[in-house]
């Protein structure tokens, strides 16, 4: 078989019929039917979050408790749900960031690095903080409770609450963060190396 | 159809298949490539309007294919396959010819370069302009064309080992 050179293999190249299987009323569907399936998640959770804050801000100022600590518990649970009503507004404005959309591979790779990071800041630290503030907010509210509800309830509240806590910071949050940060460690790596590819230097 | 439909039609029609082999060459998986082909032209549908701004609108394409590409597979750790999946060849049921062959060889090929290797030589062969090249890639032209030069010389070399053997 005789040797060939790179003209040749355009030859080749040119030869190929291989074409999409898709076509453009296919994408414009798909977006109309799925426009984001991760926005939609998103603002799901912020309609869930705008409601518990609501029903706090409703106790807030409809209930009239005896002791200040039910007020500061309150106002701290409250913090805990625009924080994350921030985030996640957040999130869907840098998912719709359309300004990277043009970004030259290099730019557009350290971009997706630093949001990766920003991500897994916001999964460890910033979680650590959300938990340490709502579990702050929720033992002040329930200090007025001690002396109002009947002990057995009140202890069965309580257990309820510090249970869920230790199973989400424990248990579903480490295997989250396990999972997020072993994809974090492989995009990097792969990221890091595309990244030398892509130097201007020859 | 509305205005834009008509417009992204247009823009489809006329830069889907490049796109295409760049995916394809990039991925080496038939559907990998129709992924990420859509991915690419949803982005193009979402943004259509800042698209009638811009002069060269395959530049722009082409480079929301590279992006997409280069975060695809890392999202899905999907790497270029060695066996290349049947839809390589067309659909239609046929005997493999000889030429067929060729195409297949060929992509086996390419996906033995690197990545960024991949995404230059598929706009190479697909006769995309060097200084297009360069600013889709962000390589200035002086440093494409010697990077080209040793890519063609890769691939020339991978392709007749690949025919000796």
């Amino acid at each position: 078989m005789s040797m060939k050179d790179f003209d040749s293999l355009v030859g080749i190249w040119n030869e190929q019929k291989t074409s999409p299987n898709i076509n453009y009323k296919e994408v414009i569907n798909h977006y109309k039917t799925n426009r984001s399936k991760l926005s939609f998640k998103f603002l799901l959770e912020i309609l869930a979050m705008l409601i518990a804050f609501s029903v706090v801000s409703y106790i807030f100022f409809t209930i009239e408790f005896e002791f200040w600590t039910s007020y500061v518990g309150l106002i701290l649970v409250n913090i805990c749900c625009i924080y994350f009503i921030a985030m996640q507004i957040i999130n869907l404005k840098n998912i719709a960031n359309s300004n990277t959309l043009f970004d030259k591979p290099q730019d557009h790779i350290q971009f997706i690095k630093e949001f990766k990071k920003s991500r897994y800041i916001q999964h460890t630290r910033n979680y650590k903080v959300y938990t340490f503030v709502l579990g702050l907010g929720l033992s002040l509210y329930f200090v007025e409770f001690f002396y109002r509800l009947n002990l057995a309830v009140m202890i069965t509240v309580v257990a309820a609450t510090i249970a869920w806590f230790v199973i989400c910071y424990l248990y579903l949050m480490k295997i989250y963060i396990k999972k997020e940060e072993k994809r974090f460690n492989d995009m990097l790596t792969d990221l890091e190396r595309l990244n030398e590819q892509f130097s201007d230097e020859v | 159809m509305s205005n834009k439909e008509q417009v992204f039609k247009e823009i489809f029609q006329a830069n889907s298949k490049k796109i295409y082999h760049l995916c394809f060459g990039y991925t080496g998986d038939d559907d990998a490539a129709n992924d990420l082909l859509q991915e690419t032209f949803l982005k193009v549908w979402q943004n259509l309007e800042k698209f009638r701004n811009q002069a060269m609108i395959s530049t722009w394409i082409y480079r929301i294919a590279v992006n997409t590409c280069l975060t695809y597979l890392k999202s899905e750790k999907r790497q270029a396959k060695d066996e290349l999946t049947p839809n390589i060849i067309e659909n239609k049921v046929e005997e493999v010819s000889e030429k067929q062959e060729q195409i297949k060889t060929l992509y086996q090929c390419i996906s033995k370069l690197e990545e960024n290797e991949r995404i230059i030589i598929t706009m190479v062969m697909d006769e995309v302009p060097y200084p297009e090249i360069a600013e889709i890639s962000g390589i200035s032209e002086g440093n494409l064309r010697v990077k080209i030069h040793r890519i063609k010389h890769k691939l020339t070399e991978l392709y007749n080992e690949h025919e000796r053997l």
